[in-house]
């Protein structure tokens, strides 16, 4: 019973990074601080959801399943949030 | 090149690779059909090397804890740091971009660190043209972060410490 | 009620307004781009739509392929048009297309009565099919039922799907031959930083993960087409990295690989006459490992396809990453 609390909590307080990563994307005024605010909610959003289900899951495969996603996950982040702002600095564009 | 030197430089690689694979097979499957897992593995690792050859990197094991540690606990301050810019109501940003010549070799290191720069607090990658890496920080100016990253990257390859230039 | 399940209904009515919105944003959208985007978002959405209703298999395929490999081939396309509306005094939205446009509600509507009106005309409980299928799957060689009517009992469909996407293929060099469109994507001359490293992470998992769906497909969710669209994508990623170069020759190892899917399933089609009066039914002995053998094919010639549908080229060949000439594929 305690760990579905744990795993409650957890993905909780993960969905609210979600939710304030997405209202830094709309309020933030352009596509660098936006990309921050992506970036880093995202990777704490999805790594304390991840942390919640291999709490719920328990197995050895599940909670390697859910490391290897938010590895993935993250570091596909990162180089694409990288490429978006090499590209938007040599492009010169504003917004 | 010849086989045998190509061997002994890749063997390294290979066998990394196929550890975190079988770890993968362990994770999909559920640790059933090894009789399929076993040899996918190895063709995959063939495969991997010829697609996209990568070299080996001895990791330094108390590197490696302090990396983890700190990435873990910056990566939540970072978090919060920024769901506290976005959720206030006068979206204080303490926007600065710096140029920072980057002394750790290029290859993972170098990888690393880039790909971490956007995670931490602050700080996020914007290019990288030879030694010349362009960080973008919403708190103030991201040079003593940066610093302090490269020098955790540093350990974690047990290189040698790197200092900055500017 | 439970409170879990007001929460998932709760879920389910956000899902269906959710589709709902997003179809009507990537319809009338003002943009291209933005139009195209939205469409990826609702084939995500539509995948949890299919993982809610329990089809894990539909889930995957729409995911992989519906917002994936459809969407970069969307964007792909995008990319042309905005490159042809620059070089063009028309712009590509006011050019006469000689049907008028009125015409796509009531054609839209007549699509949507017909369609009601067959779903309305399947008998209620179904008919004596759905259970005879059952049936049959429950004792059948293969323990995934989605496989068993894919590979056995609609083979003939599965069949046909490889000749449509070999005749799309077909269909798109006959038109790039023609219209003479701009080379899609220009190799970049140096690349660029943090790529390649992605690609060394991302080509043994999605190799791997490609493998395991192709494996997993007899007895779990997965299968030749899910397997063929993640293997479609990493060849995806190398061609936006400029790994792949794009030529003009035709290639050997290239038109093998789009051809031996729909190849060896024929081929088994006609042989199945030696033991079977119907084509396509499978023999005694050896069943298993003759639907591995037609799946791997599958899988190859559908992520051969995909990439080739997305560079539009005759065939592709490898760049080392250290600019050594050579290589397949």
């Amino acid at each position: 019973m305690l760990t579905d609390w744990w795993t409650i909590a957890l993905v909780t307080v993960g969905c609210a990074f979600f939710l304030a990563g997405t209202v830094g994307l709309l309020r933030f005024p352009d596509v660098h601080t936006r990309l921050h605010a992506l970036t880093k909610a995202d990777n704490v959003g999805l790594g304390l959801i991840c942390l919640g289900l291999m709490i719920h899951d328990g197995t050895l495969p599940g909670i390697l399943r859910l490391g290897f996603i938010w590895i993935l996950a993250i570091f596909a982040a990162t180089v694409s949030a990288f490429l978006i702002a090499r590209w938007h600095e040599s492009a010169g564009t504003e917004d | 090149m010849s086989l045998r030197r190509r061997a002994t430089q890749d063997l390294p690689a290979a066998f990394i690779i196929a550890a975190l694979l079988a770890l993968l097979w362990l994770g999909l499957a559920e640790g059933e059909g090894w009789w399929f897992g076993g040899p996918a593995i190895l063709a995959v690792v063939l495969m991997t090397l010829h697609l996209s050859p990568v070299r080996a990197q001895p990791l330094h094991p108390l590197g490696l804890l302090r990396f983890v540690a700190y990435f873990i606990s910056q990566s939540l301050y970072g978090g919060l740091d920024v769901a506290g810019r976005a959720l206030h109501p006068r979206l204080p940003l303490l926007i600065e971009k710096r140029q920072i010549a980057v002394q750790l070799p290029d290859g993972p290191a170098r990888t690393v660190l880039v790909g971490t720069i956007s995670l931490l607090p602050g700080t996020l990658a914007v290019d990288l043209e030879d030694d010349l890496l362009t960080v973008h920080g919403i708190a103030g100016d991201p040079m003593a972060n940066i610093r302090r990253l490269e020098k955790r990257v540093a350990d974690l390859f047990g290189l040698p410490d790197a200092g900055m230039r500017i | 009620m439970p409170v879990s399940d007001l929460l998932a209904s709760g879920f389910d009515v956000l899902l269906c307004i959710g589709l709902l919105w997003l179809a009507w944003q990537a319809i009338t959208g003002t943009g291209l781009f933005r139009s195209v985007v939205m469409f990826m978002v609702f084939g995500l959405m539509m995948a949890v739509t299919w993982a809610r209703l329990g089809s894990p298999d539909l889930a995957l395929a729409e995911a992989a392929i519906g917002a994936g490999i459809t969407g970069a081939l969307l964007l792909n396309a995008c990319r042309a048009a905005v490159s042809e509306m620059r070089s063009d005094e028309q712009p590509l939205r006011d050019r006469p297309s000689g049907v008028p446009k009125w015409l796509a509600l009531p054609l839209s509507l007549a699509a949507g009565v017909g369609l009601a009106w067959l779903m309305h005309s399947i008998p209620r409980d179904g008919g004596p099919t759905p259970e005879a299928a059952i049936k049959a799957a429950e004792t059948h060689f293969l323990d995934n039922p989605i496989t068993s009517v894919l590979l056995d009992f609609r083979a003939i469909d599965t069949l046909l799907e490889m000749a449509v996407l070999l005749l799309a293929l077909v269909g798109a060099r006959v038109l790039l031959d023609q219209r003479r469109l701009p080379a899609l994507y220009p190799v970049p001359d140096h690349p660029m930083p943090m790529l390649p490293s992605l690609l060394a992470m991302i080509t043994p998992v999605l190799l791997l993960t490609g493998l395991y769906l192709f494996w997993a497909g007899s007895h779990a969710p997965g299968g030749a087409f899910q397997a063929g669209a993640l293997l479609g994508a990493l060849g995806v990623m190398y061609q936006l990295a400029g790994r792949f170069t794009p030529t003009h020759e035709p290639g050997t190892v290239n038109a093998l690989l789009i051809t031996v899917g729909l190849g060896l399933f024929s081929l088994f089609a006609c042989l199945s006459l030696l033991w079977a009066p119907a084509p396509l039914s499978h023999p005694e002995q050896g069943a298993y490992a003759l639907v591995l053998l037609i799946e791997f094919a599958l899988m190859l010639s559908i992520a051969a396809t995909l990439v080739l549908l997305f560079v539009g080229s005759r065939s592709l060949q490898l760049r080392r990453s250290t600019n050594h000439p050579g290589g397949r594929q």
